[in-house]
């Protein structure tokens, strides 16, 4: 037995399966005239044999020299595209070798089936291709924005870094709820309810480094993807402050082939955010 | 298991990864060709059936198109099965070379289960492509050995599907070690988008918006004489000669031998009906098309065999395995089981079998017999 075999259910499906098998050798013995039983098993046993000995080693073969060549993020994208354009050729083989022609009848077999699936491989692996060189590209998201704001740093900074802030200058912010208990430390969590690229998300921030006035880090795990959030604070010439907002994530699975498209909304998203920010500090009474 | 002292229940839970077999995978991908071969041989016995009517059963002429719907469904879940099938031998193949090849009694037993299995299910669906791409690399006939694998197949799967339901189950509930998830889900979607491609790449000439993607397909819609693709032709058949002899006549036997025979003007003055019925080939290719000639049973009741419930439709075809149908019970009586004269508002063309060829409703294509030369009752 290998770990996954219950002996119960094997006498079960022995019960009920061998006399079905039974059934069947049974017809293929009283119809010999047109199985040809003999044929038949070899066909039947071959089918196994050359799966195992022959297509089995050609697939893990190529399959290997593929996976070589291929960056890990890209592999899921180009083992699909292999498996698909294997597949087609597998099935496309009878065909393409005109086995079944018939030059009477115009209407049976009517296409060029070589270069039907030849263009078809082609489409295939032409879009696996993009699809895996942005996954490549899109591996690591990493959006950097900053704004200069005309307040001292201390102002700045005490007001983006308190998370109940957030909701009034990100706009895809609908709330922020304290986690844990205020004011804002390491350790401190803040659950946010967001809305990006037309999905509602919550998520949990949890902050991982803060200097007052100087910066504040804090990750979360949940959301489209594991994400990591930065404010820098400097001052710049008298009472100005330049304020960085950097946003790091590295998107699972098939979200990465999404990644260059999230990066560049996440950019203009957080533009947006940064001039909200500075109009809203810069306006506020002091 | 017990025999190697762990527990059968946490062996189940964990999987069994520690022998380079993701379960999880192997689950879901047994799960989808389970369902596939399920379907293929529930529509496959309902092709045979069609074929070779046991005494108890009466083949259904209605609903019409019923046969180019499962014999639709039978081509495509089988050719969608070829990559799941691939793929699951691939996942479950580092235990091919497991060591010892056998650890015991019931392990053999298990393990001899699976050269049925393995086999008949490659056999299955190789020479299911062979014969739809019309390639005869043997000597047994195609649905005769088709037919007999498929019972043994399904009997080997039934051994395999009691052998690992409960793993199966347990796989499916909670995630197991081994390779993470994300690669798993990745690695099954591929197996999904090849079989997408494959349906996609065959399926046209059944569904003609697939048409111009099907670079596999083996027919084009519309394309044949009259509009409509032709299985076997007139000079195949070897009817050219008879099926033009002017003196032609159709022969309608009935039961006492009572004869009458009509030339092709006696046909065309009798009255004319107008059905529109799918030719569905069991290679997985249909078409509908508009058929216009005389009702079978009004052609009986000239000979006194209105009742009749066994016709035997016979071609002009001297030799071969189509060379006569039976129709029986309903589809006898059916007002759309025509012996057409005209397709699509005229005359048949010779390949379509010129000059009356039987159409009737709920019939593969093989037992639309052309070129009919006699109708007997019994």
């Amino acid at each position: 037995m290998n770990g996954t075999t219950s002996p119960r259910g094997l006498a079960v499906g022995l019960a009920l399966g061998v006399p079905v098998m039974l059934f069947g050798v049974r017809g293929v013995l009283l119809d010999a005239r047109d199985t040809h039983p003999a044929e038949l098993a070899r066909w039947l046993v071959g089918a196994a044999v050359v799966h195992d000995l022959v297509l089995l080693p050609v697939v893990g073969a190529l399959g290997w020299g593929l996976r070589r060549r291929t960056p890990d993020p890209a592999w899921p994208v180009v083992r699909a595209g292999a498996v698909a354009v294997g597949a087609l050729a597998l099935v496309a083989w009878p065909y393409a070798a005109g086995y079944g022609a018939s030059a009477g009848n115009p209407s049976l077999l009517p296409r060029d089936y070589v270069l039907g699936p030849a263009l078809a491989a082609g489409v295939i692996a032409a879009v696996t291709a993009i699809a895996a060189a942005a996954t490549v590209r899109g591996v690591e998201v990493d959006v950097v924005t900053e704004v200069v704001i005309d307040r001292p740093v201390g102002e700045v900074a005490a007001y983006a870094a308190d998370p109940t802030n957030a909701p009034e200058w990100y706009d895809n912010i609908d709330s922020a709820t304290w986690a844990s208990d205020p004011p804002v430390q390491v350790g401190s969590r803040v659950a946010f309810v967001a809305r990006f690229l037309g999905r509602r998300l919550a998520y949990a921030y949890e902050v991982v480094d803060l200097v007052p006035g100087e910066r504040l880090v804090m990750r979360t795990a949940q959301g489209p993807f594991p994400m990591e959030t930065t404010y820098t604070w400097r001052a710049e010439g008298e009472g100005r402050t330049r304020m960085t907002l950097r946003n790091r994530g590295r998107p699972a699975g098939f979200a990465r082939v999404g990644a260059p498209m999230m990066a560049a909304a996440m950019r203009r998203a957080n533009r947006r955010d940064l001039a909200k920010l500075r109009s809203i500090v810069e306006e506020a009474p002091c | 298991m017990t025999a190697t002292g762990v527990p059968a229940s946490s062996a189940l839970a964990r999987g069994d990864a520690a022998d380079g077999v993701d379960t999880p995978r192997a689950a879901w991908l047994g799960l989808a060709l389970g369902v596939a071969f399920g379907v293929c041989f529930a529509t496959g016995l309902w092709s045979h059936v069609l074929q070779h009517p046991p005494s108890w059963f009466t083949p259904p002429p209605r609903p019409a198109g019923l046969y180019r719907v499962t014999q639709g469904l039978h081509v495509a879940t089988g050719t969608a099965a070829i990559p799941l099938l691939l793929a699951k031998l691939w996942v479950v193949h580092p235990r091919l070379t497991a060591w010892p090849p056998v650890r015991s009694a019931l392990h053999g037993v298990e393990r001899l289960a699976l050269l049925p299995l393995v086999g008949g299910a490659v056999f299955l669906l190789l020479s299911g492509v062979a014969n739809v791409a019309r390639w005869y690399p043997w000597g047994f006939y195609f649905p005769a050995a088709h037919y007999g694998a498929a019972w043994i197949t399904v009997g080997a799967l039934v051994v395999h599907i009691g052998a690992k339901a409960a793993a199966t189950r347990a796989a499916l509930r909670r995630p197991a070690p081994g390779p993470p998830a994300g690669d798993r889900r990745s690695f099954l979607a591929g197996a999904a988008a090849a079989s997408g491609v494959l349906v996609v790449a065959t399926a046209g000439g059944t569904v003609p918006v697939l048409s111009p993607l099907s670079v596999l397909a083996q027919r084009r819609p519309g394309q044949g004489p009259q509009g409509l693709p032709v299985n076997k032709t007139a000079a195949a058949a070897r009817v050219v000669d008879a099926a033009r002899d002017p003196a032609y006549r159709l022969v309608v036997v009935g039961p006492g031998g009572e004869r009458a025979a009509l030339s092709l003007a006696d046909l065309r003055a009798l009255p004319q009906h107008e059905a529109t019925l799918p030719i569905a080939c069991v290679e997985g290719w249909s078409a509908s098309a508009s058929w216009r000639g005389v009702r079978v049973r009004d052609l009986l009741a000239r000979v006194g065999a209105a009742g009749a419930d066994v016709v035997v439709v016979e071609s002009l075809q001297r030799t071969g395995r189509y060379r006569a149908s039976d129709l029986r019970g309903a589809q006898v009586r059916d007002r759309d089981t025509l012996l057409a004269l005209d397709l699509g508002g005229e005359p048949l063309d010779l390949d379509h079998g010129f000059p009356v060829r039987l159409i009737a409703p709920g019939r593969p294509g093989v037992l639309q017999t052309k070129w009919v030369a006699r109708l007997v009752a019994r």
